[in-house]
């Protein structure tokens, strides 16, 4: 064999391996589409979320950020009539709800999820926050946080502190509607307070829910919106 | 590879005997672990799979208290890390018997009896303590309670999802195919001694250079295979997945791995004879040339 017939005869033992390689991974990307596209679709129809539970993961919620914050009732300084809401982020505690008819203050929770129901009240998040125009709705559990629920009676004093200002509200209404019926959490034009819980019931879950809508009667923004 | 006669069909057959070897790692892949209960009832023991679900349950049934007022022992208390083990795997089993095609149907029917003994002794015991009347509502309530336990455990303990799987109709248009997998694993092992014996005919006047031919369809086949693998375990791809059950997510994963796992075991291995074939060829041929 010549020098030259044998160094084409190496590039060839070389390229040929390339264009192999080159043919096949076209062929394989080309015919992998259609059963990775098929197979991701499968995938997504059974590992979507359906039970709506945020899993802990060595003492850190899975992509949730619960962030308790020191709500602090003992203002003396300015207060302004008017003055801009502060919107928390979601799972932080941004409000505390008091009342005479409550042993113990409320901490309100922005969004909701089970996790944040452990700590508190939660907020929906696509309600209006106390101090803006509309409907803010609260909720808790029946036998947790919004145990004294029923215990609101029409008049009674409703007190909603948060990091930018205090919100007294006045109950309006007492209400009893049926867990699909969304009367009272639906956004409304003027500025009320929709607190509600499970209606206790014998056991086991509610379909009712029970609570009051409270109009607002007093707002105090601080001067100076207090800090976290 | 002296003549053009031979260089193409030897070209040829390579590539046929790249697709055949990767058909053949699928195919015994497929039936080995993908399709083998074992491997999930292997991946249930070693991450602990039923004390998750049973840590998992515990929590949800305590968080539910908070809305029903049934005390989470009522449940916790039958639901024990053995029995949601055998719950679990008879899930498992029941399936891939499906998917294999040894039963017509799939469905699971977990032993609830004691489960639904205590949330019924619970609601009779409350009842009586606080005077409640036994009406039809109680009833509906009580049955209510314990369908919602039924399915809270079943959800649970379907790690693999194959429950929804089947609702949606993907298990059994994965059993049409199924049945025919050991057909295709022949076919793929027979394309592949055939793909073989070819080229060694081709090369009949040159032997050496089958060497050369299949070295090359194997390294390829292997390199085709091994890429996927080592980019989705070098990624930690499937960690990726949103999965917010730690249990399902456990499983699923473990599963996806174990099977990338062997694919790469599969093709390393076909890696290393494709090189030693290539180097003995080298070798053949640098001796012949000196």
């Amino acid at each position: 064999m010549s020098n030259g017939k044998k160094s084409g005869h190496v590039i060839l033992s070389v390229l040929t391996p390339v264009f192999i390689f080159a043919i096949c991974s076209g062929i394989s990307v080309i015919g992998a589409i259609k059963p990775y596209n098929k197979i991701s679709s499968y995938i997504h129809l059974a590992f979507m979320d359906n039970l709506k539970t945020v899993p802990d993961t060595s003492g850190v919620t899975a992509g949730l950020h619960i962030k308790e914050n020191d709500i602090q009732t003992n203002y003396n300084s300015v207060f302004s009539d008017t003055g801009e809401v502060i919107r928390p982020s979601f799972g932080e505690q941004f409000a505390k709800i008091s009342s005479d008819k409550f042993e113990l203050d409320i901490p309100v929770y922005w969004g909701s999820n089970s996790e944040l129901f452990e700590r508190g009240a939660c907020q929906a998040s696509n309600s209006v926050l106390c101090g803006e125009k509309g409907n803010a709705v609260i909720s808790a559990h029946v036998n947790t946080f919004f145990s004294e629920l029923d215990k609101l009676e029409k008049g009674d004093k409703v007190e909603v502190s948060t990091k930018y200002g205090i919100f007294t509200y006045e109950v309006d209404e007492l209400i009893e509607f049926k867990k699909t019926n969304k009367k009272y959490v639906v956004p409304k034009d003027e500025e009320i307070l929709t607190l509600y819980t499970c209606k206790p019931d014998i056991l086991g879950g509610s379909d009712m829910r029970i609570g009051a809508v409270c109009k607002i009667t007093d707002k105090k923004f601080y001067a100076e919106p207090k800090g976290e | 590879m002296k003549s053009a006669k031979t260089y193409i069909p030897c070209v040829l057959l390579t590539i046929i005997l790249v697709f055949s070897m990767l058909g053949t790692v699928i195919c015994i892949t497929a039936d080995k672990v993908i399709l083998n209960n074992q491997t999930c009832l292997e991946i249930i023991s070693e991450k602990k799979i039923s004390e998750t679900i049973k840590n998992l349950l515990e929590k949800n049934f305590k968080q539910k208290y908070n809305s029903t007022g049934i005390p989470a022992e009522v449940y916790t208390d039958v639901l024990t890390e053995k029995y949601i083990d055998n719950i679990v795997k008879l899930n498992v089993i029941e399936g891939f018997e499906y998917l294999n095609g040894n039963t017509d149907k799939f469905s699971v029917s977990p032993d609830f009896e004691s489960l639904d003994k205590n949330i019924t002794d619970f609601f009779s015991n409350y009842a009586e303590e606080n005077g409640y009347v036994k009406d039809s509502s109680y009833y509906d309530k009580l049955q209510k309670e314990i369908s919602n336990a039924h399915s809270t455990v079943i959800s649970y303990t379907d790690i693999f999802k194959l429950d929804t799987l089947n609702k949606n109709g993907v298990l059994s248009q994965a059993r049409r195919y199924i049945k025919y997998l050991d057909k295709i694993t022949y076919i793929c092992i027979g394309a592949d001694i055939f793909c073989i014996l070819l080229l060694l005919l081709l090369c009949i006047k040159n032997k050496r250079e089958i060497l050369y031919w299949t070295g090359t369809g194997f390294t390829i086949s292997a390199v085709i295979g091994l890429v996927p693998c080592v980019y989705l375990t070098s990624t930690k791809y499937f960690d990726s997945f949103v999965i917010k059950q730690e249990q399902i997510f456990t499983a699923f994963t473990s599963y996806m791995y174990r099977i990338v796992d062997t694919v790469t075991a599969f093709e390393i291995g076909i890696l290393a004879t494709g090189f030693i074939l290539t180097l003995i060829y080298i070798i053949i041929s640098g001796k012949k040339g000196t």
